[in-house]
């Protein structure tokens, strides 16, 4: 009994935890329409768990949450237009978060403010694709401002939940 | 390593500061609008000059329709079926340079100075 391994249960458990957290997040912020500047702007609250489970366990543990997160937000409040949109903005701010965190070692919070800029500007990919026009292109620099003030936010409540290190009984 | 978090700091500050600039001079650099231009999935379907109220009715993609109206020099799409409304929450548009953008639509509205002539009206 004792020769068992945990370790894969614990992760599995770990994982499937954050990924329930992400989507209540996305889902707190889909019911509740906090009034933002510009319509149409997210704080990207989803960010916080994603980047919280890239400080504090792997790149792995939080690709599978990011793309739990995704398919279950598809799933529940969206469709196969509105998946390409927040795919493409969470794998482009995963990579750019990875990139800043591990390869140039930044800290959380300038991480966190790459990671909004870059889901920004996947999204605006994608619309620029979508619609056939380079209008969209016009909201550039409120998404990037928006992007930077959203991942400020995100990144300190980052730095406040990690000094409880949760998964450090590792 | 704390060198490294200095330069993203100005970089990031350049890059906002660029931004505003980039918001004031697209703002400055607007000018009356006098036709509107209606484009489905790329493709203008419509072609509205501001001067004349008009109500129409629009057929994006995703069976999703919007009321679009022109109101004294200015165009709104005051209904939407789709579930976000960004497109209504927009408001009012009257200068060239600005557009309201339907994602699930897939419909944009773009107010032009004057009547493209490159472009046929397709009605």
């Amino acid at each position: 009994m004792s020769s068992y391994d945990f370790s894969k249960t614990k992760r599995l458990t770990k994982i499937s935890l954050l990924i329930a957290t992400a989507f209540i997040l996305s889902w707190i912020e889909f019911m509740v329409n906090i009034p933002m500047v510009i319509p149409g702007i997210k704080l990207g609250l989803a960010n916080i768990v994603i980047l919280f489970t890239l400080c504090t366990c792997s790149k792995s543990d939080a690709f599978y949450v990011l793309v739990g997160r995704l398919l279950l937000n598809a799933l529940l409040f969206g469709n196969i237009s509105s998946l390409l949109y927040s795919a493409c903005g969470g794998l482009l701010s995963f990579g750019v978060m990875c990139v800043a965190m591990k390869v140039l070692q930044l800290k959380t919070t300038p991480s966190s403010i790459l990671g909004g800029i870059s889901h920004n500007i996947g999204q605006l990919i994608v619309a620029c694709f979508m619609m056939k026009t380079s209008a969209v292109w016009v909201y550039l620099p409120y998404l990037i401002i928006g992007g930077t003030l959203a991942g400020m936010f995100n990144g300190m409540m980052v730095k406040k939940i990690s000094v409880l290190k949760i998964f450090s009984g590792e | 390593m704390e060198k490294r978090q200095r330069i993203f700091w100005i970089i990031l500050i350049i890059l906002l500061v660029v931004c505003g600039i980039w918001i004031v001079i697209s703002r400055l650099s607007v000018g009356e609008g006098n036709y509107a231009v209606i484009k489905v999935d790329g493709e203008i379907i419509r072609q509205l000059p501001l001067a004349e109220d008009t109500v129409v009715m629009i057929d994006g993609k995703n069976n999703i329709r919007l009321k679009v109206i022109v109101d004294k020099g200015s165009i709104f799409v005051e209904h939407s079926d789709c579930p976000d409304k960004i497109c209504e929450q927009k408001g009012r548009i009257t200068k060239t340079n600005e557009n309201i953008i339907c994602l699930p639509a897939r419909t944009v509205i773009e107010i032009q100075g004057t009547e493209g002539d490159t472009v046929d009206v397709v009605i």
